[in-house]
């Protein structure tokens, strides 16, 4: 027998509430946790170590970070060349262009067209991650070192890759432009070449230059004229394409030296420690498993509105006095010797 | 503890009852010690004696009403030397018709046919079953239930009152069972038993308002079961 008080806030209530539930069926609480603890082991002891390979490079010279305006790219002030670099770096990897790249220069391209691998598969194992304040590491993992040092290396290629192409992308318009205008001037030259060359045929055979008229030397200088104008347009747009197709060079020859390779990636020899990974993939599970079983504890508890303590039972009467007691496990024996004829009973 | 001591017969109680006494629990020494407790606890709280009708009450069936009860009827006559008059009030107003006709049979028990008085029947037999207070119209009772408060029942009262010290109601389960409601206007205060885990907090209550102009000794939570280790129990009883 015990004796309580009434009294006692709801929270303490419930949290006693709680933990009797649990007590009183420790078992089924735990089961979860240990079934999802065993899954955990299972999935951990079937973790097999990946070959990594991972080249190191250095990002002081990168063009975004001292023109942090290049098509609408902000780099934070707070972050340094090596985080800005990695970020922008997996921000490419997030797309399927950029991954497509990657597996065409990994030579994975056809496995991917065959099914055998996915773009989520190669996004999934590669990336970038900074390596102190200038260095930053572009690394990948794969069952095979080989195809790992081969994703890291067209990691790295695409990258700069794109890189040179938004570098030079400004240039590279300016190519474009001036090329179509002088692809029209050409035309305009060879149409008054034409013209001039028709002109001429025409005249009287034999004639000499002394001997046409005044409107024949007119017209003939007419033509030349528009000839020599064709020309300095083509001229100038050539001069434009040249000094844009220069440009480009430039941009992209700085690009080029924007990411500097330190270290290029190697096969690795030997497959990356799991450890760490069946660790944490135990604990996840088991994690798990708890909140389950939580989870059920507070959900049985919360829908049992059934008397369980003597403080809910004196809160619930308004009685000033709860006695609680125990389960007699003889009672009902005894009662029913009671039952014995008079005499024999004690 | 043994056999001949984990019980207590009741030699020193009358009991009022349709049914044979050998069908009721004897007292337990542990609900004893529990009902004593309650008992101390109001004459030291109220300073004021124990009242003489005491309806021990429950809101459902099998929470313990009756084991609390006659172990109160024990504590009573044991403690304070008194006669105590125990009724069992759910074998005089059975809430069903199978019940009825159970209790009706028992009453045309060949033992218990001579009597018929205006009121009430009073047998000295069995050291086990002292007092036996049988009502009169035994084919009414077959026939449908007894209404609460018939002039008889209140004479029935009126009488064990003039007699014992104290009357203890071994009272049905008020949810389950409403006429037994009406007769506990005649108790002084109640004593409420509730099983752990069988009865909802809104039945509780419910009983609980429906008592609100009785005195309360207190309340038994019964058959009390916890696997909790000591340590924590301690934590949360600080």
């Amino acid at each position: 027998m015990s004796s309580d008080d009434a009294g006692g806030d709801g929270a303490s209530d419930f949290t006693q509430r709680l933990v009797d539930r649990f007590f009183a069926h420790w078992y089924l609480y735990l089961l979860p946790v240990l079934a999802l603890a065993l899954l955990g082991a299972y999935s951990a002891s079937n973790i097999v170590g990946d070959y990594a390979s991972v080249g190191r490079l250095n990002a002081t010279a990168n063009p975004y970070v001292t023109q942090p305006d290049i098509r609408g790219t902000e780099i934070g002030a707070y972050e340094t060349p090596a985080a800005a670099t990695s970020r922008l770096i997996n921000e490419q990897i997030g797309t399927d262009r950029f991954v497509s790249d990657v597996a065409e220069r990994a030579d994975l391209a056809d496995a991917v067209n065959a099914g055998l691998i996915t773009l989520s598969n190669i996004r999934g194992s590669i990336g970038a991650g900074p390596a102190g304040t200038n260095n930053l590491t572009i690394g990948a993992r794969w069952s095979e070192p080989e195809t790992a040092r081969r994703l890291t290396e067209a990691t790295i290629a695409a990258y700069t890759e794109y890189l040179a192409q938004v570098a030079a992308a400004d240039s590279a318009e300016a190519v474009g432009f001036w090329t179509e205008r002088k692809d029209t001037a050409t035309i305009d030259v060879e149409a008054a070449e034409a013209a001039l060359n028709e002109y001429l045929a025409d005249l009287p055979a034999g004639q000499a230059a002394a001997e046409r008229s005044t409107e024949q030397v007119f017209e003939i200088e007419r033509l030349n004229s528009a000839v020599s104008r064709a020309l300095d347009v083509e001229r100038e747009a050539q001069t434009a394409i040249d000094e844009a197709e220069f440009a480009v060079a430039q941009a992209q020859s700085a690009s080029a030296r924007s990411l500097v390779v330190i270290d290029p990636p190697a096969a690795a020899a030997a497959p990356s420690p799991v450890r760490r990974d069946q660790i944490v993939s135990f604990l996840m599970f088991s994690l798990l498993g708890l909140v389950i079983s939580f989870g059920a504890l507070v959900l049985t508890t919360v829908l049992d509105r059934t008397v369980r303590t003597g403080s809910q039972l004196g809160r619930v009467t308004g009685a000033a006095t709860v006695v609680t007691v125990p389960r007699l496990k003889g009672l009902r024996g005894r009662s029913q010797r009671a039952q014995k004829p008079p005499g024999k009973a004690a | 503890m043994n056999d001949d001591t984990d019980f207590v017969d009741y030699e020193d109680v009358a009991v009022v009852t349709a049914t044979p006494e050998t069908t009721h629990p004897p007292a337990h020494p542990r609900v004893m010690s529990a009902v004593r407790y309650l008992l101390n606890r109001h004459e030291l709280s109220t300073g004021t004696p124990i009242p003489q009708m005491i309806a021990v009450v429950s809101a459902l069936r099998g929470e313990g009403v009756t084991t609390v009860s006659r172990s109160l009827a024990e504590v009573l006559s044991s403690d304070n030397s008194s006669k105590i008059c125990w009724i069992d009030l759910g074998a005089l107003y059975p809430s069903s018709r199978h019940d009825q006709r159970a209790n009706a049979a028992r009453l045309r028990d060949p033992n218990d046919s001579a009597p018929n008085s205006k009121h009430l029947e009073r047998h000295r037999a069995a050291p086990e079953l002292p007092v036996r207070l049988v009502p009169t119209d035994r084919e009414e009772i077959s026939e449908q239930r007894v209404d609460v408060g018939p002039p008889e029942v209140e004479n029935v009262l009126e009488h064990l009152a003039a007699e014992y010290s104290h009357v203890v109601f071994d009272t049905p389960p008020l949810l389950a069972d409403r006429d037994a409601l009406g007769f506990l206007r005649h108790a002084d205060a109640y004593i409420l038993v509730t099983q752990q885990g069988s009865t909802t907090r809104n039945q509780v209550k419910q009983v609980a308002d429906e008592l609100r102009s009785i005195p309360s000794l207190g309340a038994i939570l019964n058959k009390h079961r916890t696997q909790t280790p000591r340590a924590v129990r301690r934590y949360f009883s600080e």
